[in-house]
């Protein structure tokens, strides 16, 4: 496997090029859930089950094949674009088929906490700072990884295992920020700092405020 | 054959709620999410060729599928009874539909009602294919109603394809448990994606020494 270094964005976390990108994309994306329709209408709109959920376990077969696929296939920088990128995929069709929670109001703390409903993750928020009573960057350790922990182990690799769910939180709290338009900060970056070895282990993830 | 009673029903009964209640759970959205997300990320690695995709897909997770249903089948107890123990008092082929249900609410709780209809079984007799078949009707799908890809880009393959693995192979563990020399197959053989009115997992128990049968299956020629 190519050991070569990921892009560094923590450099360029202030590039206005860099922040217009990311707003653009959200702003794409709002746009996809406004738009969204189903080729298969007659499927009924899962909105219709109310909390439904399945058991963890039957789910675990799938990811860890895709994330070795990518990883055979691609070098390191663009496999972790493309884990990134599937996370933050997510995020639009989640929000097409569970449309009600879009509107719904709430701080960075409330909207992050609500993911970890939906994933069943256990988060803390560690090392705070603030800017005239406005978040501008946090720890968020993170218990019971809906990647990391309960799956099938991958060997030999250097890549954090959970890249689609930084860009999943990441993009889940930007959507729902410009959105209603009046939340502060207005957009995140979130990467990934450190992922649980073992179930009883946590992640760690540095998340900073764009704008 | 070991013999039905309403005791191991009413056992298998609680039985899958305590499983479904005491195993780490996800949201089905998100799921759902996530597992279109992934379709799409192996599709756009191979040139936006989804049908390939689903088809890398499935061989990829069909051992780790394969090896998490063997834990369950047969490494879970559920109120101190083993769950192949339950398993030996369905062997007959219409009490096994019964297992079938049971497994399928044990994965998806609750939400299996909206989701799942009872399985049928049809004996070799009455089959169009001339084997012993189970029948898995749904109501609704979760997984192809999130899409927005249409469904002339899967080819031959199905969003649902992994839920028809999951269940071809739970039926098949079990059904090599109860020493019943089948090979078992299955497809998805309608689908909402495709404009039908509900979804449809056909399985299939062949015979080993009859496998020339499945010469005959036309499902199994334009679906994969």
């Amino acid at each position: 496997m190519s050991k070569e270094k990921a892009p560094s964005v923590s450099e360029h976390l202030h590039d206005p090029e860099f922040i217009k990108k990311i707003r653009d994309q959200v702003l794409q994306d709002i746009e996809y859930i406004k738009n969204f329709k189903s080729v298969a209408p007659k499927a009924k709109p899962v909105t219709e089950w109310k909390n439904a959920k399945m058991v963890k376990i039957t789910t675990q077969s799938i990811y860890p094949q895709v994330y070795g696929f990518l990883m055979k296939n691609f070098n390191r920088a663009e496999t972790i674009v493309r884990l990134r990128e599937m996370g933050r995929r997510a995020v639009p069709v989640f929000y097409s088929i569970h449309g009600q929670r879009l509107s719904k109001k709430g701080s960075l703390l409330e909207v992050l906490r609500e993911i970890g409903a939906h994933s069943r993750e256990r988060a803390t928020i560690k090392e705070q700072t603030k800017k005239n009573g406005i978040i501008q960057k946090y720890v968020l350790k993170k218990y019971k990884c809906v990647f990391c922990t309960e799956g099938y182990p991958v060997e030999n690799t250097d890549i954090p295992y959970c890249y689609p769910s930084v860009a999943f939180w990441q993009q889940y709290y930007n959507i729902r920020s410009l959105y209603l338009g009046n939340m502060k900060p207005r957009l995140i970056y979130v990467d990934v700092t450190k992922t649980a070895e073992n179930d009883d282990d946590y992640c760690l993830y540095s998340v900073e405020a764009l704008e | 054959m070991g013999a039905l009673t309403g005791f191991w029903k009413m056992l298998g009964n609680i039985g899958k709620r305590v499983f479904f209640r005491r195993e780490p759970k996800i949201s089905l959205f998100l799921t759902t999410a996530m597992y279109q997300t992934m379709i799409d990320t192996l599709a756009e690695s191979l040139g936006g060729n989804y049908e390939e995709a689903m088809e890398i897909l499935i061989n990829l997770t069909r051992p780790l599928s394969e090896e998490m249903i063997s834990n369950i089948l047969f490494g879970t107890s559920v109120l101190g009874i083993k769950l192949k123990t339950l398993l030996s008092k369905f062997s007959d082929f219409k009490e096994f539909t019964f297992f079938v249900d049971l497994s399928i609410y044990a994965f998806f709780g609750p939400s299996s009602k909206e989701i799942f209809g009872k399985v049928r079984y049809i004996p070799a007799t009455e089959s169009e294919e001339k084997v012993d078949t189970y029948l898995v009707r749904l109501k609704s799908c979760p997984f192809c109603y999130p899409t927005m890809v249409p469904p002339e880009k899967l080819g031959t393959a199905r969003f649902g394809k992994t839920v028809a693995v999951t269940i071809e192979q739970m039926i098949q563990l079990s059904q090599d448990f109860l020493q019943h020399n089948f090979q078992v197959t299955a497809r998805e053989t309608r689908c909402f994606h495709h404009g039908d009115p509900f979804g449809e997992i056909r399985v299939w128990l062949y015979p080993r020494d009859k496998l020339d049968l499945m010469q005959q299956n036309a499902y199994l020629k334009k679906i994969k």
